[in-house]
C-alpha cells in the first residue's frame, strides 16, 4: 500500500513537471509529442503515436516470460525475454528520424538482437546494422555507466539497453540525462519489475499475443504481441483503453498494428482470448497482469 | 667522397598479375601515365590512349587505375621515413625512387656487400623489389639503378666513367629538349657526350648539361631533401626516493601527460597508443599501455584514460620514476572553425572524435572486444551469417564492407533471437519428415497451432566439420509465441534454434 501511495505521489508530481515542461517546449519548438490529455483520446494509431512520444526521455519496456509461470516469485527463476522485435522498431524509427550518423547502441548482450532483423531486406536497407554499436556489459552497474556514457556522446542518436535490476535512482539518472540530452532511451525489463518504483517517461508491458483460431488463416503467419500501457506521465490512462496488438512483418522487419485490432484501443478481443489460455496454460494473459 | 645508393623499384609484376596502367584522363580521353614493365615490353609508352594501350596488351589482363601524383609522393615519403632503418640519411627520388647516404656505414653492417644484401631483402620484404647501386655519387648511383643492367652493382671510385660510358645520355638526368638536340647531332651515350670538348658542351647545350655531369663525378655538389628522423617522444620524472602516496604519483602523471602534449602540439600530431612505466625499487616496472581508436591530444579525454586504470595500480613498494613514451602517433588534422555553424566536414568531423572517445573509454573499462559492431559474413549458416567485430581504429567503423557487398541474401524470415546453442526438442510429426504437429521444450509440451516450412539449409560439407542439412520450420504455439525449431536429417534429431520475441 505504502509502495502504491509512493508511486501514485511520485507519478502526481513528474505528471506535473512533465506538463509543465511539454507546454514550454511546445511554445518552443512548435508542438512535441502529441500526447493526449483525456483517457479516451489515447490514440488508435500507436506506431505514430510512439514517433512523437519516444523522441527523448527513457522509456521501460517490460518484456516476456515463458509461458505458464504463474506468480512473479516463480518467475524470477526463470529467463525473461526482452521484447527485441519492439526495440528493433524503436531503432528503425530513431535511424529514419536522424538525419545524421548517429550510432543506436546496444547494452547487454540479453538485448542484442539477431543481426538479421536489423536489416529490412526487402528494400536491402543495412542502415540500422551499419549504424549500431553492441556493448557487452553484463553488471547492472556496468550497463548503468555505459548507457549514461552514450547519452553523453554526441555521436549516440539512441540507447537500448538491459535494464534488469536498475533501482529507482539508476532511472532517474538516467531519465534526467536523456532528457537533458533530448536522446530516446529504451530500457528493456523483466517484468516482474514492473512493481518497482521507476522514473520512466512511458512504461510498456509486452506478452505474447495468443493464437486466435478463427484469424489462423488470415493472420496465423506473422507473431504479435499484446503491449500494454501501464504509464505514461502526464496522459491519465483509463483502464479499457490500454492495450495494443502489435504483428511483425517478417519481410519488412518491422511492426504494424495487427490489422483486425486496428480498431479503437482497448477492443474487447483481448479478453475473449484469455480465457481459453486460462483453460491452456495457467498464466493469466500478460496484458491482464496489474501494473 | 659520400657513397649514394638509389633504389629503384622494379614494376614488373608476377606473372600470374595482370598488367598494370595508370591513367590520366584529359578532354574526355584517357592516356596511359605510367605503366608496369610487361606494359612495356608490350609496347605500351606513357602518352599513349588507354585504347591504344589496350589493343597491344590484348592477350593480358590488364588493370586500370587512375594516376594520383600527389598520393603516390606522400607514399613514397612514407617509405623513405621507413627506410631510415637501413641508412641514416634518406630521400625520396620522385617517382619512384629512394637515395640513401651510407657513408660510413659498412662497419656497421660488415661490409658494403652485405649492407646491400640487407637492404634488398627488406624491400623484398615489403613487397617492393627494388634495383640497388651504391656509387660515389648520387648521380652515378642513379644512372646506374635505372639504366644498368645488374640488380644490385657496386661501383668503386675509378671505375664511375667506365660504368658510365655505355649508357644512354637519359641517364645523366638531363632535360628532354638536351636529350633531343644530343640525339639529332648522334650523341647517344654518356662516352660520346664525354669526348667532346667541355667548353662546346656549354656553348651548344647551356650550363645544365655540365651540371649534370659534375654531379655524376663529384665535382659540384648535390642539394638532397632528405627525411627527417623524428625523435622519440619520452618524458619522464624521477624522485629522489620512492614515492608510495598516490596523489603523488597521480600529479607526476598529470605533469608527464601535460609535458607530452606540448610535444604533440609542436609536432601538430595526436597520441593513438601510449604507454607509462613505473619504475620501483626492488621489483620489475609496472607498466601501463593505453590505445586509443582514433589520434587525439585531448587532455581531458586522455586523462579519463589513464585515471582508471592508476587507481588500480600497485604502488605499494613506492615508484622512483615514472616515464611516458609514445608508441604510436598520428597527424592530426588541422582544426577549422566552420563557416557555417553545423555544416560540412567540421561537424563530422566532430562527429568521429566523440565516436572515438565513446569508443575509447568502453573499452578501457569494459575491455576492447566489449565494444563491437556486427559484421555479415558469407554463409548461409545461421550462427555462423554475423559475426562481431573489435574495433582497432574509429575509421574501420565507417570502412567495414556494406552488406550488399557480396553477401548472399538471406531468404526467409529469421527470429530476433538466436540461441547460442540450439535447444534438443522433442517433436512429433503425423506424417514422417512432416512439419511437427506437438512439440515438448524445456520440460513442456505444446501442441503446435501453425507451422511454415521447411526451409532447407545445406551446411558446408565441403571442409568436412558440418555434414549435415537442416530443415527448419517457424512455429507457432498456443500461448502466441514462435519459434524457430529445425530438423537435422542425417540424424533425425530435432532442435529449437531461436525464437521471435
Amino acid at each position: 500500500m505504502l509502495v502504491e501511495a509512493l508511486q501514485a505521489l511520485k507519478d502526481w508530481c513528474d505528471s506535473v513537471m512533465f506538463a509543465t515542461e511539454l507546454a514550454e517546449r511546445r511554445a518552443m519548438e512548435g508542438g512535441l509529442p502529441n500526447v493526449p490529455t483525456s483517457g479516451n483520446s489515447l490514440p488508435t494509431d500507436l506506431l505514430e503515436w510512439w514517433k512523437a512520444l519516444f523522441r527523448v526521455g527513457l522509456h521501460g519496456w517490460y518484456g516476456l516470460l515463458p509461458p505458464e509461470q504463474g506468480d512473479d516469485r516463480s518467475a524470477r527463476q526463470t529467463p525473461w525475454t526482452p521484447p527485441l522485435c519492439i526495440l528493433v522498431h524503436l531503432g528503425w524509427e530513431r535511424i529514419q528520424a536522424s538525419e545524421d550518423m548517429s550510432r543506436v547502441v546496444w547494452i547487454g548482450p540479453r538485448c542484442f538482437p539477431y543481426p538479421r532483423v536489423l536489416v529490412r531486406e526487402a528494400q536491402r536497407d543495412c542502415r540500422l546494422l551499419d549504424r549500431s554499436l553492441f556493448i557487452m556489459a553484463r553488471e547492472a552497474a556496468a550497463r548503468l555507466w555505459a548507457t549514461d556514457l552514450c547519452l553523453r556522446c554526441p555521436a549516440v542518436g539512441a540507447v537500448i539497453a538491459d535494464g534488469s535490476g536498475f533501482d529507482m535512482a539508476a532511472t532517474r539518472r538516467v531519465q534526467l540525462l536523456a532528457r537533458s540530452r533530448s536522446k530516446p532511451v529504451f530500457l528493456a525489463r523483466p517484468p516482474w519489475e514492473r512493481t518497482e518504483l521507476s522514473a520512466a517517461q512511458s512504461r510498456w508491458l509486452v506478452g505474447w499475443q495468443p493464437a486466435d483460431d478463427s484469424e489462423q488463416n488470415v493472420h496465423g503467419v506473422n507473431p504479435r504481441w499484446s503491449v500494454k500501457l501501464l504509464r505514461c506521465k502526464g496522459v491519465p490512462l483509463d483502464e479499457d483503453h490500454k492495450v495494443w496488438v502489435l504483428e511483425w512483418d517478417r519481410a519488412q522487419s518491422a511492426l504494424h498494428l495487427s490489422a483486425p485490432l486496428s480498431r479503437p484501443a482497448g477492443d474487447a478481443t483481448l479478453e475473449t482470448t484469455a480465457p481459453r489460455h486460462a483453460a491452456g496454460s495457467p498464466r493469466e494473459a500478460p496484458h491482464r497482469a496489474s501494473a | 667522397m659520400p657513397r649514394g645508393v638509389h633504389a629503384k623499384r622494379l614494376t614488373a609484376p608476377p606473372p600470374e598479375d595482370p598488367a598494370m596502367l595508370l591513367v590520366t584522363t584529359s578532354q574526355g580521353v584517357q592516356h596511359v601515365a605510367a605503366c608496369c614493365e610487361r606494359a612495356e615490353r608490350a609496347g605500351v609508352r606513357s602518352g599513349m590512349t588507354l585504347a591504344h594501350a589496350r589493343s597491344l596488351l590484348n592477350d593480358t589482363d590488364v588493370h586500370v587505375e587512375p594516376f594520383t601524383p600527389e598520393r603516390d609522393a606522400g607514399r613514397l615519403r612514407q617509405l623513405a621515413r621507413w627506410a631510415l632503418r637501413l641508412a641514416p640519411c634518406v630521400a625520396p627520388d620522385h617517382p619512384d625512387g629512394l637515395l640513401m647516404d651510407i657513408t660510413g656505414c659498412e662497419r656497421l653492417f660488415g661490409g658494403e656487400h652485405r649492407h646491400l644484401g640487407l637492404i634488398a631483402t627488406s624491400f623484398d620484404r615489403i613487397h617492393f623489389p627494388a634495383r640497388l647501386t651504391a656509387a660515389p655519387t648520387f648521380g652515378s648511383a642513379w644512372a646506374l639503378a635505372r639504366y644498368g643492367k645488374e640488380r644490385i652493382s657496386i661501383i668503386g671510385n675509378e671505375s664511375v666513367h667506365a660504368a658510365l660510358a655505355s649508357l644512354p645520355v637519359a641517364a645523366l638526368r638531363l632535360d628532354w629538349e638536351i636529350q633531343i638536340a644530343l640525339f639529332e647531332v648522334g650523341i647517344t651515350t654518356i662516352g660520346e657526350l664525354l669526348d667532346l670538348p667541355r667548353e662546346q658542351l656549354a656553348a651548344r647545350f647551356g650550363t645544365g648539361i655540365l651540371q649534370r655531369i659534375d654531379q655524376v663525378f663529384g665535382r659540384m655538389a648535390e642539394h638532397l631533401d632528405f627525411i627527417e628522423p623524428e625523435s622519440p617522444l619520452i618524458v619522464s620524472l624521477t624522485a629522489d626516493e620512492p614515492v608510495k602516496q598516490y596523489e603523488s604519483i597521480e600529479r607526476a602523471v598529470e605533469t608527464l601527460l601535460s609535458e607530452l602534449l606540448v610535444e604533440l602540439t609542436k609536432r601538430d600530431k595526436g597520441v593513438q597508443h601510449f604507454e607509462i612505466v613505473f619504475n620501483r625499487s626492488g621489483s620489475e616496472p609496472q607498466r601501463l599501455s593505453i590505445r586509443l581508436t582514433h589520434a587525439s591530444r585531448n587532455r581531458m579525454h586522455l586523462w579519463t584514460l589513464i585515471r582508471p586504470r592508476l587507481e588500480c595500480m600497485d604502488i605499494s613498494h613506492g615508484v622512483e620514476e615514472v616515464t611516458m613514451k609514445v608508441l604510436r602517433s598520428a597527424r592530426l588534422s588541422h582544426e577549422q572553425l566552420a563557416f557555417l555553424p553545423g555544416s560540412g566536414s567540421a561537424q563530422q568531423e566532430a562527429h568521429v572524435s566523440a565516436l572515438g572517445e565513446l569508443l575509447d573509454q568502453l573499452s578501457a573499462r569494459l575491455g576492447r572486444e566489449a565494444v563491437c559492431f556486427i559484421e555479415p559474413v558469407q554463409t548461409h549458416v545461421p550462427e555462423h551469417a554475423f559475426v562481431p567485430r573489435g574495433f582497432v581504429t574509429v575509421a574501420a567503423i565507417d570502412r567495414k564492407r556494406p552488406y550488399h557487398e557480396g553477401e548472399p541474401t538471406v531468404v526467409g524470415s529469421r527470429p530476433s533471437r538466436l540461441f547460442a546453442v540450439p535447444d534438443p526438442a522433442q517433436v512429433f510429426s503425423i506424417v514422417p519428415d512432416g512439419p511437427p504437429a506437438w512439440i515438448r521444450w524445456r520440460g513442456r509440451e505444446y501442441v503446435v497451432l501453425h507451422s511454415a516450412g521447411p526451409e532447407r539449409l545445406a551446411l558446408p560439407w565441403w571442409n568436412g566439420s558440418q555434414r549435415a542439412a537442416r530443415d527448419y520450420y517457424d512455429v507457432q504455439l498456443p500461448h502466441g509465441g514462435w519459434l524457430w525449431v529445425y530438423r537435422e536429417l542425417e540424424t533425425g534429431r530435432w532442435f529449437v534454434h531461436g525464437e521471435w520475441a
